[in-house]
């Protein structure tokens, strides 16, 4: 890796950082409702892939 | 010190780039709430952190049930006991946020440490599984 790819790499990373530790503000209620929606997402998928409720072939029963 | 041009860049962008990432990320905007942001921001990491083992798990079941059962049995466990410590501390703040009261503060404090309990958890879980290699994408 080239110096330059390095530094972007890198600037990046901290873009990032700096991104999810800059919310200074209060959530709008548009923000609210944008992350109760993301919520019901991943829980849905989550609540429905325990182990009891993947199919066998996905190696959802317990070996032991 | 012999040290190239490129080395001195480097450094100095990232001691500038920790500054400015100190500056902006420890402060509340004025007119808003701390308790209110702080909370708000720790349930969106929370459920990042959380649903990116849920991926991980999912992605990679068989090797997660015999490399790390420890792990996969959290997961299994937060799979049902994370999404209504969340909802619950979604209301908390609700409530907060309609009456910022001493006593919806303690409500909201006690919510939210459920949910960070099981977030603190999931980030450590993260790591172990990715010390062992094991990632998102299915091994």
């Amino acid at each position: 890796m080239d110096y330059f790819s390095l530094i972007m790499a890198a600037i990046q990373l901290i873009e990032k950082v700096i991104g999810d530790a800059q919310q200074t503000g209060e959530l709008t209620p548009a923000q609210v409702v944008q992350l109760q929606d993301r919520a019901a997402q991943v829980f849905s998928s989550a609540e429905s892939r325990t182990d009891d409720q993947v199919p066998q072939s996905e190696g959802g029963t317990q070996g032991g | 010190m012999n040290m190239r041009r490129a080395d001195k860049t480097l450094i100095v962008l990232a001691v500038c780039l920790l500054a400015l990432s100190c500056a902006t990320g420890c402060k509340v905007a004025p007119g808003n709430d701390a308790v209110l942001v702080d909370a708000e921001k720790s349930q969106a990491i929370s459920l990042d952190v959380v649903d990116a083992l849920w991926k991980v798990d999912d992605a990679n079941r068989e090797t997660m049930r015999t490399q790390l059962p420890k792990v996969h049995d959290f997961v299994e466990k937060s799979r049902r006991d994370f999404p209504p410590a969340y909802r619950a501390a979604d209301d908390a703040i609700a409530v907060y946020r309609a009456a910022r009261t001493a006593g919806n503060q303690s409500l909201l404090a006690v919510a939210l440490e459920k949910v960070e309990a099981i977030a603190a958890e999931a980030r450590r879980y993260l790591a172990d599984a990715k010390a062992k290699g094991i990632t998102r994408k299915a091994s």
